[in-house]
């Protein structure tokens, strides 16, 4: 199983509701992204800021 | 439809066992009475027929009109109205073999006076030897005269019908997902005024279509003489409201809802009627008891208004036929039942409901439990993917539960507890207090396999004396502090919360979602109508749309978020994917909180300020794997 993203923002790990408003309005798949929900996740940990909803995908990867 | 009512699923539920036999009973009140219609009308279809016989009728054989009404108790009926200048006594209705009163009018005689857009009225002398104007109960237009402020039935003859552009719509709900716009078509416009159907046709219905709403559930549309009542104090069962336009104008506003995918929901009120016996049903034949409950069972104190006795059959086909009108007439898609607690306890849902007994006691209206059945057993059968929502608050089971289970039949249930929640928290709760634990008890505590329509807020919070979630999270801040540049911790906060409210809510609140017109941006202030009390002012009676126009302001933001939360759902699958909901976090004092629902894993931090590590143990096979 591999990981896709799916967020509200286009700077996920730094997703704040309250400001950078312009960032906000779509969501997409990136594979930059990806990448960088990847890596972070192998840093053990996973930082979420205050009053901050993130979303993620599952996606079934044929092996 | 089964045969036995032994094995119905709704009873074998284990917390149900012991009120099997109640669930059965009621469910073997249905079978009669479907049986008892079939034997009498052929069907409940036909049944529900009572608008073809009853009301003005083209009568294609004999040439001419009829007008017939259910007034059993009266004396005496006669016609009156433009076509014979208002003579009081000139056109006598007279029994018929059936008991109903009834005149005809030939063609040849009428043709000049009975004419489209004349007025009319039906002078009733009733059993209590009163003699009032009345109009007649199956009118399918009413107006009022603008000077005398006199409510009177309008004779609707088109030259041409209304040619439907759209030939086929069905909901697509099962599979697209419910995502429904509720709204009023009379304060929908920014101006201040009353807006028509027209004007939403042409200006917010695109609106709602680019914002991702699958449904409009439209408020008022049944005729009522107060406007300030919020379309909820009926007086005319069949006639949609003439202070929005026409009937071939509210068609029209369909057929384009319609074109565009959108279904049509009506706000349907069958739980109370206006008390006015010049506009509406009460003593319509000088009893106290045609329509409605005599004495005080009759009368709801709360809503100061009458309420109906569904035990009468000639008040079922009232009903049905009504339900059946707007399906065929105008093509509705479906209904939202309002004030359903009410209609099915006869204590109106004022009691405690700690004892799963009061679901079954003497406390409930068998007779209105009846109605909903054959109410619903009749929408799916004129249109299978009809959608049919109760407001109701009390957890009865069954509810939304199909027929064939031993349920109501209802597809969705509303779920009045989420928005209560949220006011609640958002009135008495500092930030750093938030109930974790009741939030997501108040998000996903519903019956299992019965649809649950969720929503943030509805028209009820928006009322004046309540207001909007976002003047809640924002109050006066908003009338200053909302342009794009501004740095305001109040407006930062309003923001963010309102956005995670309305997520958290369609992601875990039910089987469909709920917004109320303009709420998707955040509208601020709230909802008061034109009454003496605000001297008759529209200020509060519109929906401000320039705010979310505007670039400068940071309500495109609520409403882009909006419109993209949406459109995840749907990819999502959230409201149809069936898909089991886990949660895998949930911090009461970090205000954390992390789920997975239609493969999707969401993350939260509701805290005001602490930002969260979260180990990655906590997490399934996902971002950290």
């Amino acid at each position: 199983m591999g990981v896709a993203l799916c967020t509200f923002a286009r700077r996920p790990l730094q997703l704040s509701l309250s400001s950078d408003e312009e960032r906000f309005g779509g969501f997409g798949r990136d594979q930059g992204l990806l990448d960088q929900v990847w890596q972070v996740g192998k840093e053990g940990q996973h930082l979420l800021p205050p009053r901050v909803m993130q979303i993620f995908k599952r996606l079934e990867v044929q092996t | 439809m089964k045969e036995s009512t032994d094995t119905l699923a709704l009873s074998q539920e284990p917390w149900l066992k012991p009120y099997a036999t109640h669930i059965q009973e009621r469910h073997q009140r249905y079978l009669l009475a479907l049986q008892g219609l079939a034997d009498s009308y052929g069907d409940v279809v036909e049944f529900a027929s009572a608008h073809q016989l009853y009301g003005i009728h083209w009568d294609p054989i004999r040439r001419g009109w009829y007008y017939r009404e259910w007034a059993p108790a009266a004396k005496a009926l006669y016609l009156t109205g433009d076509f014979n200048w208002w003579d009081r006594r000139s056109h006598p209705l007279k029994r018929n073999h059936r008991g109903d009163w009834e005149i005809f009018l030939p063609y040849e005689t009428y043709k000049d006076t009975f004419v489209h857009a004349s007025t009319l009225k039906v002078v009733v002398i009733g059993a209590n030897d009163t003699e009032l104007d009345r109009i007649p109960a199956y009118i399918r237009r009413v107006i009022q005269d603008p000077e005398s402020h006199n409510f009177s039935g309008q004779l609707w003859f088109p030259n041409h019908p209304y040619t439907w552009k759209t030939k086929t719509f069905q909901p697509r709900h099962k599979t697209e997902g419910l995502f429904i716009y509720e709204c009023h078509v009379g304060m929908a416009l920014e101006e201040e005024k009353v807006g028509s159907y027209a004007e939403f046709a042409q200006l917010i219905l695109p609106r709602i279509h680019a914002a991702g709403y699958t449904a409009i559930q439209l408020m008022a549309i049944m005729e009522h003489p107060y406007y300030g009542s919020f379309g909820y104090h009926v007086s005319n069962f069949f006639a949609a409201s003439s202070r929005f336009g026409t009937p071939e104008e509210l068609k029209a506003l369909i057929d384009d809802a319609h074109a565009l995918g959108i279904a049509v929901i009506l706000d349907v009120v069958h739980s109370h009627a206006v008390k006015n016996v010049y506009e509406g049903l009460n003593e319509f034949d000088g009893t106290p008891d045609q329509y409605f409950h005599p004495g005080d069972r009759g009368y709801h104190e709360g809503w100061d208004s009458k309420l109906f006795q569904y035990g009468k059959w000639e008040v079922l086909q009232f009903l049905l036929s009504n339900l059946r009108f707007w399906m065929e007439e105008y093509r509705f898609d479906g209904f939202r039942f309002d004030g359903v607690t009410s209609m099915l306890y006869e204590h109106h849902g004022h009691t405690d409901f700690s004892d799963a007994e009061r679901y079954f006691d003497v406390g409930v209206d068998q007779d209105a439990v009846l109605y909903f059945q054959l109410a619903n057993h009749l929408i799916h059968r004129i249109s299978p993917d009809a959608i049919s929502i109760a407001e109701e608050v009390t957890g009865m089971p069954g509810l939304a539960r199909s027929l064939e289970d031993g349920g109501l039949g209802f597809d969705f249930r509303l779920a009045m507890g989420i928005p209560d929640f949220w006011i609640k928290t958002l009135k008495y709760s500092p930030d750093e207090h938030w109930d974790m634990f009741g939030l997501w008890h108040a998000l996903t505590n519903r019956p299992a396999g019965e649809g649950t329509v969720a929503y943030a807020e509805s028209h009820d919070q928006a009322l004046v004396g309540d207001k909007s979630i976002a003047f809640w999270l924002m109050d006066k801040e908003m009338y200053h502090q909302m342009h794009i540049g501004s740095e305001s911790l109040v407006i930062d906060r309003g923001i963010a919360l309102h956005k995670i409210i309305r997520m958290l809510t369609l992601s875990l609140g039910g089987e469909a979602y709920m917004n109320f017109i303009g709420n998707e941006f955040g509208h601020p202030e709230w909802v008061d109508f034109p009454r003496e009390g605000n001297k008759w002012s529209y200020q509060y009676a519109r929906r401000q749309w320039s705010l979310v126009d505007n670039e400068h302001l940071r309500f495109k933001y609520l409403f882009a978020w909006d419109m993209a939360m949406l459109q995840l759902a749907k990819v999502a699958g959230f409201l149809t994917s069936g898909q089991s909901l886990v949660q895998h976090h949930l911090d009461a004092d970090q205000k954390g909180l992390v789920y997975e629902k239609g493969g999707y894993l969401v993350l939260v931090n509701l805290h005001p300020s602490k930002v969260w590590e979260l180990p990655c143990a906590l997490l399934p096979e996902g971002p950290c794997s």
